[in-house]
């Protein structure tokens, strides 16, 4: 088979599986902390997604310029989730909290689909869209490359951030051991609202990276999500390094796979490989 | 500094402290005997306030603390050093000692503190950069009471600090204590090693079902008929 078509796969599978990673990253974050698994992380991903939307269909801004705002915003509705949401179910069943961020994924998806409808949206006029760089016989759009390279740096920031900064320190130490992060000091359901922040601001710079060239619609969550559950897994729960080279994996099998076997067969492949990582190693690729 | 008055805590109805009181002064080294079950732990807990009184006082110097949230206390300069170490495994050696240190600002301070540590628990900066996890029983409480101190506080709080380590390494502990008692830390500690504790400390309180039958200096209580057939079997 033809060299530049194997590249170009393993192109196309690095730039998503960067977007993917960022995704799966917040999400394991949250996990590797509160030991609970926000189900709504799909649908902040669509809301991360719609406000770019919105912000350049109503105000003209470029989804480029809007990343920032989108980012804090979520930031917010991640701190938000915590209080509403989980904090008051905290300290009871770890189930109950799972299906609080069910129902809450549930809410925001209808009250999205009742206010703007169900129908596909695109920004096709952004500074990047359509935009490509060509060598070698190989084509980079830029808006996936754009996207891929803000989100390997956001991960790296957060990677950094969480394994050097005192906050960071004090993060892993309450994942460790509440009660003794306690006895240190740590406002510990300070942490937690700062992590669901935090996880939710990493989507949220994902779907603002996204927005530039995938669609958006109420549901456009649900796959992601999927994807990132499976991502996390793979990786090993609660594990940055492992989440994001799985994410990478994931995007590589997806693409390079779905070429040879078929694009209808993709996300049986992504799936294929969870199952047969799961029976081998059940905490992950690189779980401890 | 320290005044518990009337202290009561109950799990699920059983009553486990009744009417607790006890008085620890500053600069004093103090201990609360008793045997398992006798609610040691539930003292310091409850002192934590990760387990809530329903009933009685804490003040820490001159102020109510009893309903403060944990993390609020230990910035209020009270350290304590759970039973059975409770080190941070994934965090290594270093981390978990910045982490004790937490509530405290100013990070060329920490650093200080935190070569003090490593000169008088010199393995911990042998292992710095190594996991936690890696430690073995003895060295972990090293690292659980350096970590307590690393937040300089006003008193240190120990949770049989001698548990699961040989007679020589819990001797050896027990005199780190003492010594670090003699650097200015007030030192309020719970054993069930009694005879080596209430050699050394300034008070004693004597917990027994959650009750405090007896106090005094600790040679005193050494001396005593109940100590001597209770705790020594003499
Ligand atoms: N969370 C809990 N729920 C119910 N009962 C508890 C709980 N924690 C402790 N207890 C009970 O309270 C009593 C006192 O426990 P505590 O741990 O304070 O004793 P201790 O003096 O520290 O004992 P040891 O020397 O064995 O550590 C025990 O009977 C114990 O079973
Ligand atoms: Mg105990």
């Amino acid at each position: 088979m033809d060299v530049t078509i194997f590249l170009q796969l393993v192109i196309s599978g690095l730039l998503i599986g960067f977007v993917f990673s960022l995704i799966a990253v917040g999400l394991t974050l949250i996990w590797g902390v509160m030991d609970i698994l926000n189900f709504a992380h799909g649908d902040f991903l669509m809301l991360a997604m719609f406000s770019a939307f919105l912000m350049f269909a109503n105000l003209g801004v470029d989804p480029v310029f809007s990343l920032p705002v989108i980012v804090g915003l979520l930031f917010f509705v991640g701190l938000l989730t915590f209080r509403l949401v989980i904090k008051p179910v905290l300290g009871y069943h770890a189930l109950i909290a799972l299906l609080a961020t069910f129902g809450l994924s549930i809410f925001i998806r209808n009250v999205v689909l009742f206010f703007l409808g169900p129908d596909f949206r695109v920004i096709n006029q952004s500074v990047l869209a359509g935009k490509r760089i060509s060598f070698l016989g190989l084509h980079l759009s830029l808006p996936q490359l754009v996207s891929a390279i803000g989100c390997v740096l956001i991960t790296y920031v957060v990677y950094l951030f969480i394994s050097k900064s005192k906050f960071g320190r004090a993060l892993r130490a309450t994942a460790l051991d509440k009660d003794t992060a306690l006895l240190m000091g740590i406002n510990t359901n300070r942490v937690f609202a700062l992590t669901f922040g935090l996880g939710a601001a990493c989507v949220g710079a994902a779907g603002g990276f996204l927005v530039n060239f995938y669609y958006v619609f109420p549901e456009v969550g649900l796959n992601f999500a999927i994807l990132s559950f499976v991502i996390v897994a793979l990786g090993g729960f609660g594990n940055i390094g492992g989440a994001f080279l799985a994410g990478i994996l994931v995007g590589l099998v997806e693409n390079i796979g779905g070429f040879f076997v078929g694009p209808e067969f993709k996300y049986t492949l992504v799936f294929i490989l969870y199952l047969i990582v799961i029976s081998l190693r059940p905490k992950g690729l690189f779980g401890w | 500094m320290l005044k518990v008055n009337d202290i009561s805590v109950r799990y699920d109805l059983i009553s486990v402290l009744d009417n607790v009181s006890f008085l620890v002064e500053e600069g004093q080294f103090v201990a609360i005997v008793g045997a398992n079950s006798a609610g040691k732990t539930t003292i310091l807990k409850t002192l934590s306030a990760l387990v809530s009184a329903f009933q009685g006082t804490i003040e820490f110097f001159n102020e109510r603390i009893d309903h403060l949230p944990p993390y609020e206390i230990a910035a209020k300069g009270i350290s304590h050093v759970p039973e059975g170490r409770r080190i941070f495994d994934k965090l290594t050696i270093k981390e978990n000692l910045l982490v004790g240190a937490h509530v405290r600002d100013d990070q060329q301070d920490v650093l200080e503190t935190l070569e003090e540590m490593y000169a008088l628990f010199p393995i911990l900066k042998q292992r710095q950069t190594q996991k936690g996890e890696t430690l073995s029983g003895g060295e972990r409480q090293q690292l659980a009471i350096a970590r307590g101190l690393m937040a300089k506080p006003r008193l240190l709080m120990l949770d049989e600090p001698s548990l699961g380590l040989s007679p020589i390494l819990s001797n050896k502990v027990i005199h780190t204590c003492e010594e670090i008692r003699r650097k200015g830390t007030t030192i309020l500690i719970v054993e069930q090693k009694v005879t080596e504790v209430l050699k050394l400390v300034d008070r004693g309180y004597v917990l027994q079902r959650g009750q405090i039958i007896m106090e005094g200096k600790g040679e005193e209580l050494l001396e005593s008929d109940l100590i001597r057939k209770a705790y020594l079997g003499l």
